[in-house]
């Protein structure tokens, strides 16, 4: 027999499991075979000793203070529930409407300060919470990014199309509104994609 | 049309509930804790800390090491409290999660150290085992705790908990005649270590 086979069996000798033949085999093999009577003696050895091991060992300090604290951040970010957001991009859109409505009907006065400058204030602000958000993504679970980007990808496609629109007829105040109001979606979407991290 | 739905993690209670599905009753503590109740998690905590650590304190380097790592299963385990279906009792299901933390951080480990050869099964490239003072007499768990890292896991494994080398071979990623060739070289030293 083969060495390696016959150690398999020593679990099964020592325990009286095997069946008369076996352990005359494991016997007839171990009187021939020095390595296996070691590996043998070894393994009776220890079968008392392991059986005697501790099976709960109390930690010397209290691991739950660094478990509490743990469970809270990855917990929250879990329930953060689907309808919440999807009223919250409700009343989003509504509110920048509401802004742009009221922007669009108040007399202007005069624009001393031309749309280039407000679309700048616009594109600054909107490079800002870009930043925040940028340093608060790596933080995010990879399938909230994924969806925060196509989102986003959707509100800068509605940015580019009102833009291009607004090239097109400089002098029309309606699409200066639109314009704006896919600034402020896409400013209010940034700051709060990157607000996630912290309720995360 | 754009959609708005930020995907969700699987609820919470799913497990709990497809278990319920299937005519099995969950323990109410840990029904509570599957619904998000730290306080039922910190009864569970309480219940299986000693268990979870001596496997961890076993299997790491030192008993920081342990602390840590029995920190990150219980982390894990409020994670993946809600996938309990109830199949096995809840102190199984929590062993072989906390089996599965300790391995997976032992692999990062050897990953940063091991050479990989063709085989993958390397033990003469682990560290030695740690040298004993002579004329120290030594307890079965110091002297475990000197074993190379390799035949340490399967022996713990193996002789304490009770794994097949079938399934150590599947949690580790090693040959199952790795693994017996392990389990043997650990019992070999171990002898010699007491016997000293």
């Amino acid at each position: 027999m083969i060495c390696h086979t016959i150690r398999d069996q020593f679990d099964g000798y020592l325990a009286g499991t095997l069946d008369p033949a076996g352990q005359a085999g494991v016997d007839l093999h171990l009187a021939g075979c020095a390595e296996c009577r070691a590996d043998f003696a070894s393994t009776g050895f220890l079968a008392a000793r392991t059986a005697g091991l501790r099976r709960e060992i109390a930690p010397a300090t209290d691991l739950w203070t660094g478990i509490a604290p743990r469970l809270g951040a990855r917990g929250r970010r879990l329930s953060i529930p689907v309808w919440w957001l999807a009223a919250a991009a409700v009343v989003l859109v509504s509110v920048s409407s509401a802004l742009t409505v009221a922007l669009v009907r108040r007399p202007r006065p005069d624009a001393v300060i031309g749309f280039a400058s407000t679309e700048a204030r616009y594109q600054h602000a909107a490079l800002e919470v870009s930043g925040l958000y940028q340093r608060a993504r790596d933080s995010l679970a990879p399938e909230t990014r994924l969806v925060l980007e196509r989102n986003l990808a959707v509100i800068e496609r509605a940015l580019g199309e009102a833009r291009d629109a607004l090239k097109a007829d400089p002098a029309n105040r309606a699409i200066e509104a639109m314009v704006v109001a896919a600034y402020q979606r896409k400013i209010a979407f940034l700051e709060r994609a990157a607000s996630l991290d912290r309720e995360s | 049309m754009t959609s708005w739905a930020i995907p969700i993690p699987l609820a919470r209670t799913a497990g709990a509930e497809a278990g319920r599905a299937a005519g099995r009753s969950l323990d109410p503590m840990v029904a509570a804790a599957a619904r998000g109740d730290e306080g039922a998690f910190e009864r569970i905590y309480r219940t299986h800390v000693g268990r979870i650590y001596a496997l961890a304190l076993r299997l790491a380097d030192n008993a920081g090491h342990a602390d840590e790592l029995t920190q990150d299963v219980f982390v894990r385990t409020w994670e993946r409290l809600a996938t309990f279906r109830g199949d096995s009792s809840f102190g199984t299901w929590l062993h072989r999660l906390a089996v599965n933390v300790i391995l997976s951080d032992r692999r990062s480990a050897w990953r940063r150290t091991r050479r990989i050869t063709p085989e993958g099964d390397l033990i003469d490239l682990e560290p030695e085992a740690k040298p004993v003072s002579p004329g120290l007499r030594l307890d079965l768990d110091s002297a475990i705790a000197g074993l190379p890292p390799g035949a340490r896991t399967v022996f713990v494994l193996h002789d304490v908990e009770g794994y097949q080398h079938g399934e150590i071979s599947g949690l580790i990623g090693i040959a199952v005649g790795t693994s017996k060739a392990q389990l043997f070289r650990a019992r070999r030293l171990l002898r010699e270590a007491l016997d000293r």
